[in-house]
């Protein structure tokens, strides 16, 4: 009777695998999987409008290119690595954020560019960028080594102001315009304390208006000369500058009440805040301004405050940035190439992105001429910030001391520098468990944070044994 | 009208006119009260759909539209695919699944409740326990594997698992064929209809409202779930309407567009609307007459 | 469950043919099972016992070191701990749920709204209809702390949102009315399968209609009441979208699936995740059987 079952069981099975079989048949028939050797597949993420963009892009490429075909797939940016990574079969061009290029990079999956590019298409980009995207797998170190992927941008956060709210605010407030406009002066960075009383003094007696709608931590840290850890990632750094940098951001809230409380804050995003006037400043980076043209604001920008009471401290923003990645398996790998170096270092695309107001050309000859003076629909004054921020940044890794000549400059995000996010998600979590984002006294908050370098030491060593060895 | 409200009708007037009056405007406020907050935010969603970007986002509580714009609504077929595209690669995943699943599922279910088959409540306890694994801990093997043949991009990972059958509708069906006579069958068999013959002919439409109400449940599962296709179908032309509007809502993350995804779920709404109404009768009916009884 | 036995039957011939023949007709869901459950249990379990590095496919065997670093690793303990708990948590919104449905389908009952009846049974569905990422954004804006209509009629700046509690509290009130359609729906049903003479002899009793709610509705419809329950419970311990979505992966509403993903997807750590997949698929089964078991004591049964 047995026997029986299974054979009957075998017959459903062996039918159901077989109309399986002949469905993928079907479903391969449609896949992007291509004989064709000048036929590349590249995945990338973005709003509506950047999509369209890139449809251009590609057209562009394929008329200056008779014979490639570029088949592109964009997926929602919530999702996108999650696809990566299952994806067998990579994509032959695809996007890659600095947050994850490390462990991308060290797992062999992205191929080397070093041999696919001269020195003077390097040398017409800007270093900062270049540097980021090479990885040394022998030592695994960031910054130096092979070039894995080519830039797409460098974007540094900046901080912007809604000039109408501000000019309203300072008028009813009886202060100075010029006073402000010289504290907002871009290439002189306010101190903390100037920016604190700023704000006090642009909001006072009200109830629902803010300065600024949360400030950025790693803003705050990269400008009191703190980071979370050492840039091997290796030794974490919960030093007197880094709980100075989070009093600072936790007070600004607390005590100084320029920025919505714990309670507050979460549930409305800052950019809705922004645009409904009930807050002066927020953060912007270059791709922002696009968006920004939407609505009808006037605004202009500025850099980050520093920490004026530290000597080591400089106005050192965090920058976010992406780079076109080639798969290491790719069977099309001149085409390829180009393509991805074409959308990084060609002329006719950063051209394009300038136009759009969403990138500062890679190309530095192009940023710090073209970018500048090109027409908007709306024109922050200061946009040169931008530039100058990025012209700060010659090199992104251990900047702190290489750019003591220079006042104003950016730095890569936390996450760049580690192999994955684990230790962040716990840091978030501890802060929010031991209610920091509520207190007031900074001996408290130093107590806490102190208390937590062991476990954030742990978290590192725990990442490093999988990515190290 | 139902046998309980006729139940629920005293036999004799024993209150009062006052007494019933007053019962009646406190059962009408309280109906009143929850239609109140089961069509708010449903309204919600349609006012918003009307208004601009800006008006949407705003932070102080504006229930109407300054004036009412169609704009969103235009929107809605500019998106990548287009809303129409994916209504029809929604509608093509419902009819390619719930008729062919249905049947798989209906005639496991006859074979449960009415046929001699060994060790029954093992294979029904084997089936039942897939209900428990959470579809998060599969999510990612069977991801790969689908991606392994090839099938992700297509809508076959959310077609061919369907085709297989539905547990939870079968265990229904099970409780609800208990009700079916036996008798019936038995006549079949004597004049010497084969099984399949008896379940096509007998017991397929004596299901028949049971089969209604859960193909109205199936129906609106697949209409309105967002994760399996996000994840299978999103970076094709497949994507569903619910994938889309969650893309829609993932793109604008940083500057959200409500009316444009308020749009949308109010389009999206309707034709459950309009099956909802149509179907409301078996609903009920069935699904009382399955009597969930173990 | 078991059909009628006859043995020592003539028509044993029959008999074996009938199996073979129900033995087919059940063959596709059990095939489907063991393809897309089965077979994909056996890998998750697999998973588990490794160290699978996603970035560069290689396999490290662990043996239970991940199932041990769930509960012990304080680098993953505390997130899994608190997974753990908010889920458990939010499944108080599974009979809050249950108990609303079940009143709703009262209320319908009630004679002075006959005649609308089935208008109501409409209205009363509207949130089951409803995409579910436009409630979210819907609910995002009732509960915000500032200008939400929530606390605008709470005259309070209630914290919904940074509370671990209150956001937990504000996902059972979003799913109580967006599922409150379905459970009304059912108890309905429940209700209307009651045979008409238990009510016409409590009549004849003079019960009030709230005895007769307590002492014959009540008692009769805990067969679905239990069915909701089991179902509701498997669900609810499955929730991932409002961690995800709604509460934008606030620690206070951190789920175990949130978790799996969280780990599986966005750390890479699959193993970890799949450890973390098998103990939740476990603990619902646990919950289901003891479910079962209990049920004996307050499920009514013919």
């Amino acid at each position: 009777m047995k026997n029986k079952r299974s054979t009957s069981m075998m017959k459903i099975a062996a039918l159901g695998a077989s109309v399986a079989a002949a469905l993928s048949g079907v479903a391969a028939c449609g896949d992007t999987e291509s004989s064709d050797p000048n036929k590349i597949t590249f995945w990338f993420w973005g709003s509506p409008a950047e999509v369209a963009v890139y449809e251009q892009l590609i057209a562009q490429y394929e008329d200056e290119h008779p014979g490639v075909t570029v088949a592109p797939t964009h997926y929602e940016s919530s999702i996108y690595m999650g696809k990566f990574q299952a994806e067998r079969k990579k994509p032959d061009v695809f996007f890659m954020p600095d947050t994850d290029f490390a462990a991308w990079a060290d797992a062999g999956v992205m191929l080397d560019l070093d041999g696919s590019v001269s020195e003077a298409e390097l040398n017409a980009v800007w270093p900062a960028a270049i540097n980021e995207y090479r990885y040394d797998a022998q030592t695994k170190s960031l910054g130096s080594g092979s070039l894995y992927g080519f830039p797409k941008d460098l974007g540094p956060v900046c901080l912007t102001y809604n000039k109408k709210l501000l000019e309203k605010q300072i008028d009813k407030n009886g202060l100075d315009r010029a006073d402000v406009y010289e504290l907002l002066d871009p290439t002189d960075p306010m101190t903390w304390d100037e920016f604190r009383g700023l704000l006090k003094d642009l909001t006072r007696g009200e109830t629902d208006l803010y300065g600024i709608p949360y400030y950025e931590m790693d803003a705050a840290l990269y400008s009191n000369a703190a980071n979370y850890f050492t840039d091997d990632a290796s030794e974490q750094r919960i030093d007197d500058n880094f709980i100075d940098a989070v009093v600072f951001n936790i007070q600004l809230a607390t005590v100084d009440k320029v920025m919505p409380s714990a309670d507050m804050s979460g549930a409305t995003d800052a950019y809705t805040r922004f645009f409904n006037g009930k807050t002066i400043f927020t953060w912007m980076g270059p791709w922002d301004n696009a968006d920004f043209w939407n609505y009808d604001i006037e605004y202009d920008i500025c850099p980050v405050p520093y920490n004026g009471k530290n000597p080591d401290a400089q106005s050192v923003t965090f920058a976010g940035s992406m780079c076109y990645g080639v798969s290491a398996k790719t069977k099309k790998r001149d085409v390829a190439v180009d393509f991805a170096k074409w959308l990084s270092m060609s002329e006719s695309c950063q051209r394009k992105a300038l136009e759009l107001g969403q990138q500062v050309p890679n190309l530095m000859d192009m940023a710090k001429t073209d970018f500048i003076s090109a027409e908007w629909k709306v024109q922050p004054e200061h946009r040169s910030l931008f530039v100058d921020v990025i012209d700060g940044n010659t090199n992104s890794i251990g900047l702190y001391e290489s750019a003591a000549d220079d006042r104003i400059s950016s730095k890569t995000r936390p996450l760049y520098y580690t192999y994955d996010g684990t230790w962040k998600d716990n840091l978030l979590s501890y802060l929010a468990e031991e209610d920091l984002w509520r207190a007031t006294d900074a001996a408290l908050i130093k107590t806490k944070l102190e208390a937590y370098r062991n476990d954030l030491q742990n978290d590192l060593d725990i990442m490093n044994e999988r990515w190290k060895g | 009208m139902s046998p309980l409200t006729k139940a629920l009708r005293p036999k004799k007037v024993k209150h009062n006119r006052t007494g019933r009056v007053i019962r009646a405007i406190i059962v009408w406020a309280l109906v009143a009260a929850v239609a109140f907050i089961t069509v708010f935010p449903y309204a919600w969603m349609i006012l918003t759909s009307f208004k601009g970007r800006l008006e949407a986002m705003s932070m102080e509580i504006k229930l109407f539209p300054e004036t009412f714009k169609l704009d969103s609504y235009f929107a809605l077929t500019d998106q990548d695919p287009s809303f129409v595209r994916a209504m029809l690669n929604t509608v093509f995943l419902e009819l390619a699944v719930v008729p062919a699943g249905t049947f798989v599922t209906a005639l496991a279910a006859f074979a449960f409740a009415k046929m001699r088959l060994p060790h029954k409540r093992f294979w029904l306890l084997f089936l039942m326990s897939g209900m428990m694994v959470p579809y998060a801990a599969l999510m990612l093997p069977q991801y790969r594997a689908f991606s392994a043949i090839g099938w992700v991009g297509t809508p076959l990972p959310l077609i061919i698992p369907g085709l297989f059958g539905n547990v939870s509708m079968m265990f229904f069906f099970i409780q609800y064929l208990k009700s079916v006579p036996s008798a019936l069958i038995e006549a079949g068999r004597v004049d010497g209809a084969s099984w399949f013959g008896i379940f096509v002919r007998i017991m397929l439409p004596s299901m028949f409202p049971a089969i209604a109400a859960q193909v109205v449940f199936w129906f609106l599962g697949i209409w309105n779930d967002y994760f399996a296709p996000s994840l299978y179908l999103s970076g094709s032309n497949w994507l569903t309407l619910q994938a889309l509007l969650a893309q829609i809502n993932d793109n604008m993350q940083r500057m959200p567009d409500y009316p444009l995804v308020m749009a949308g779920a109010v389009i999206s709404s309707i034709p459950i609307i309009v099956i909802y109404i149509a179907c409301q009768k078996y609903f009920v009916q069935s699904l009382a007459m399955s009597g969930m009884k173990d | 469950m078991t059909a009628t036995r006859r043995h020592g039957s003539k028509k044993t011939d029959l008999h074996k043919s009938e199996r073979r023949t129900a033995r087919l007709f059940i063959a596709l869901p059990v095939t489907g099972f063991m393809i897309f459950t089965l077979f994909t249990l056996v890998a998750v379990f697999v998973f588990s016992m490794m160290d699978y590095n996603v970035f560069r496919e290689e396999y490290i065997f662990l043996g239970f070191q991940n199932f041990v670093d769930l509960f012990s690793s304080k680098i993953y303990s505390v997130a899994f701990f608190r997974a753990i708990g908010n889920t458990v948590f939010m499944l108080l919104g599974v009979p809050i749920g249950i108990a609303v449905g079940l009143a709703l389908a009262a209320l319908l009952q009630a004679k002075a709204i006959r005649r609308s009846n089935k208008l109501f049974q409409v209205l009363f569905y509207l949130p089951s209809v409803t995409s579910v990422v436009a409630i979210n954004l819907v609910f995002r804006y009732l509960f915000n702390p500032e200008y939400g209509l929530i606390n605008g009629i709470l005259g309070a700046t209630v914290p919904w949102y940074s509370n671990g509690w209150l956001i937990k509290i504000a996902i059972i009130i979003k799913n109580t009315w967006s599922g409150m359609g379905g459970t009304m729906i059912l108890c309905l049903a429940g209700m209307l399968a009651i045979p008409a003479s238990y009510y016409e002899a409590a009549d004849i009793d003079g019960a009030s209609a709230a005895r007769k709610f307590f002492k014959i509705t009540l008692p009769l419809i805990t067969p679905t009441m239990f069915y909701m329950l089991i179902t509701g419970v498997i669900g609810g311990l499955q929730s991932y979208a409002d961690a995800q979505v709604f509460a934008a992966g606030a620690p206070g509403a951190q789920t175990i699936v949130y978790f799996i993903w969280q780990y599986g997807i966005n750390t890479g750590k699959q193993g970890l995740a799949s450890a973390a997949s098998l103990i939740l698929a476990a603990f619902i089964m646990l919950i289901t059987f003891v479910q079962f078991k209990i049920s004996d004591k307050w499920v009514y049964e013919d």
